[in-house]
């Protein structure tokens, strides 16, 4: 379950909280996939993002909303730890995924990667072919060989985004003929190609028409009933309520309210919350 | 307050309008006169030595009449190659640098600033500096080397610019995209950024292999103002009449044009430097027209088909 953590500070030290935490998971019965305790993000001396702590269990969408600079976003890229990209960015607290902290310097960035995908807002892909762009990096990773293996891949992948049947008489032709929609779709299989098992969208939609936006909305359903965990992070209410098992609304870096996501919209706790559901701001 | 008379605002705003497109057009159309004007010169005053292949293949000479510019012409192309050999895999692999890894920092800082002074330091300044240290210093003699050697320094401040700013624009996004994907900083750039920019790089290339053709004052002093015969059947490397011998001196076809106009004592004087700088004139158009053609095709091949 996606709970708001007690501040790690207040439980003394790290050891027994992590402790604590392995017993309140085995009574729930499950190890939460993906947890943060207390993340912070600080840009050289702002902090944009306060302790946030939040669980993403399998097959669940979650949606992060809130106003524009709300951290929303730079939250999503601490997961994948994007973050460690952007000069002077500096990530605080821990993320738990299969039970360790992968907020450490050890971690190995380009494994992480594999199995935690990102999809942007802007449609993304690579000046090569619709094939190459799904093939490119389970490639350099060495997760596919020979012919076989990589034009099986690709149908999968292109299923699994839900472009196959518009794709595949010309998976040699450039991405970049594709539609914005199509393209989006691509971004997302060519993700999924590397078996991840947590796929972070960054307003996937804010590009999109609307029926591009349905289709990748269906996607992101799909690809949650396969198992996978997926984070979205919305400026679209509709979108949350559309797409998300539960909502984590974000205010001026602060995560002001989490819940599953008709709760989060029927009945609203905190007055930010309201206000910003009522369109008051933001 | 006056009341606001939309009628007459939208009259004044018209003509100004118009007057701005009037005296912009002006401008443009003198340019373009002036450019004209230039090219058409050079191209009637050289135009019977342009298609004269004797003229075209024949060596040079010093007192008579019909000397050719087949060296000269020579020197150019090969002077051309070896300074581009040597200068774009330098200046990539700054302008890789520069865009992707380098630091926010005063190092970097300070590196862009050279830079910056280099590209618009005086070519004489850059010949003067070769002559003394490539030239004398490493006892190169006036040689092709040293030549390319100085035409590298003339070249990499501008070859680094444009292909800095050709990596800088592919959208950051492509980057992170390939981050996102597990992927190295190394393999991002090789497989992702250099794809993606290498329309403009070639573009920026060939430009700057127009500049590099035509450049003299740097060459004076390091290529040299002679030009051997060359024997093309000659493999000798240390033999200077062999072509591919980087140890000979070489006179290239601007440092021709300058030579014989400053010190020259052949009859037909003003006919060869005419039909030098005609010849000059067409393969740098030709370089231009490359440019754009090569940076289309590769646009085309990379994007839609």
């Amino acid at each position: 379950m996606m709970t708001q953590e007690k501040p790690l500070a207040e439980k003394g030290n790290r050891a027994p909280a992590v402790a604590s935490r392995a017993e309140a998971s085995a009574r729930e019965g499950a190890e939460p996939l993906l947890r943060t305790c207390d993340v912070t993000v600080t840009y050289d001396t702002f902090e944009a993002l306060h302790k946030t702590s939040l669980t993403f269990e399998k097959g669940q969408v979650t949606a992060l909303i809130g106003p524009s600079g709300c951290g929303k976003s730079t939250f999503l890229r601490c997961l994948n730890l994007m973050n460690r990209e952007i000069p002077k960015c500096k990530v605080g607290g821990s993320i738990d995924y299969h039970g360790r902290d992968i907020n450490t310097r050890s971690e190995n960035l380009f494994e992480l990667r594999k199995s935690i995908g990102m999809v942007f807002q802007q449609p993304t892909p690579f000046r090569k072919s619709i094939r190459d762009n799904i093939l490119f990096a389970p490639k350099r990773h060495g997760l596919v060989k020979g012919k076989d293996e990589c034009d099986a891949l690709v149908e999968e992948a292109l299923r699994a985004g839900a472009l196959w049947d518009e794709v595949k008489d010309k998976l040699d032709q450039s991405a970049h003929a594709l539609s914005g929609g199509q393209q989006q779709r691509l971004c997302i299989a060519r993700t999924l190609a590397m078996h991840p098992d947590v796929v972070l969208f960054d307003e996937p939609c804010s590009a999109l028409d609307p029926i591009s936006t349905f289709s990748v909305e269906e996607t992101i359903r799909e690809i949650a009933q396969t198992g996978i965990c997926a984070i979205i992070v919305t400026h679209n209410m509709e979108q949350a309520t559309r797409v998300s098992d539960r909502t984590a609304f974000f205010y001026v870096g602060d995560m002001v309210e989490t819940g599953p996501t008709k709760q989060i919209f029927s009945a609203p706790k905190d007055q930010r919350l309201q206000d910003y559901l009522t369109g008051r701001f933001g | 307050m006056a009341k606001f008379d939309m009628a007459a605002h939208v009259r004044r705003i018209n003509s100004q309008d118009k007057i701005a497109t009037g005296i912009l057009t002006a401008i443009v159309g003198l340019v373009l006169l002036i450019l004209a004007a230039i090219v058409i010169y050079i191209l009637v005053a050289g135009a019977g030595k342009l298609f004269d292949v004797s003229f075209l293949t024949s060596k040079p000479q010093q007192f008579k009449v019909g000397g050719g510019i087949g060296p000269e012409l020579f020197n150019s192309f090969y002077l051309l190659f070896l300074t581009l050999v040597i200068s774009v895999p330098l200046s990539l692999g700054a302008a890789i640098y520069l865009s992707q890894y380098a630091p926010e920092n005063w190092v970097t800082n300070v590196a862009k600033t050279i830079i910056e002074t280099l590209s618009s330091l005086p070519s004489i300044v850059v010949g003067l500096f070769g002559f003394l240290f490539f030239v004398l210093t490493m006892g190169w003699g006036f040689s092709v080397i040293a030549g390319a050697v100085a035409l590298t320094m003339f070249n990499i401040p501008i070859l680094v610019r444009t292909c800095q700013q050709a990596l800088e624009d592919v959208p950051r996004s492509q980057r992170d995209a390939g981050l996102a994907m597990g992927l190295t900083r190394w393999e991002t750039t090789i497989h992702v950024l250099l794809p993606a920019a290498m329309p403009a790089i070639v573009t920026g290339i060939v430009l700057s292999a127009g500049r590099v053709f035509g450049e003299a004052a740097a060459l004076i002093f390091t290529a040299g103002q002679s030009a051997p015969v060359l024997d093309f059947t000659c493999f000798d490397l240390s033999s200077p009449s062999c072509p591919w011998n980087i140890f000979r001196p070489a006179e290239t076809l601007a440092v021709h044009i300058w030579k014989i106009n400053s010190e020259g004592v052949v009859p037909d004087l003003e006919a060869i430097s005419n039909g030098t700088a005609a010849v000059l004139m067409v393969c740098i158009l030709a370089f231009n027209l490359i440019a754009r053609f090569v940076g289309k095709l590769l646009e085309r091949r990379l994007t839609s088909e």
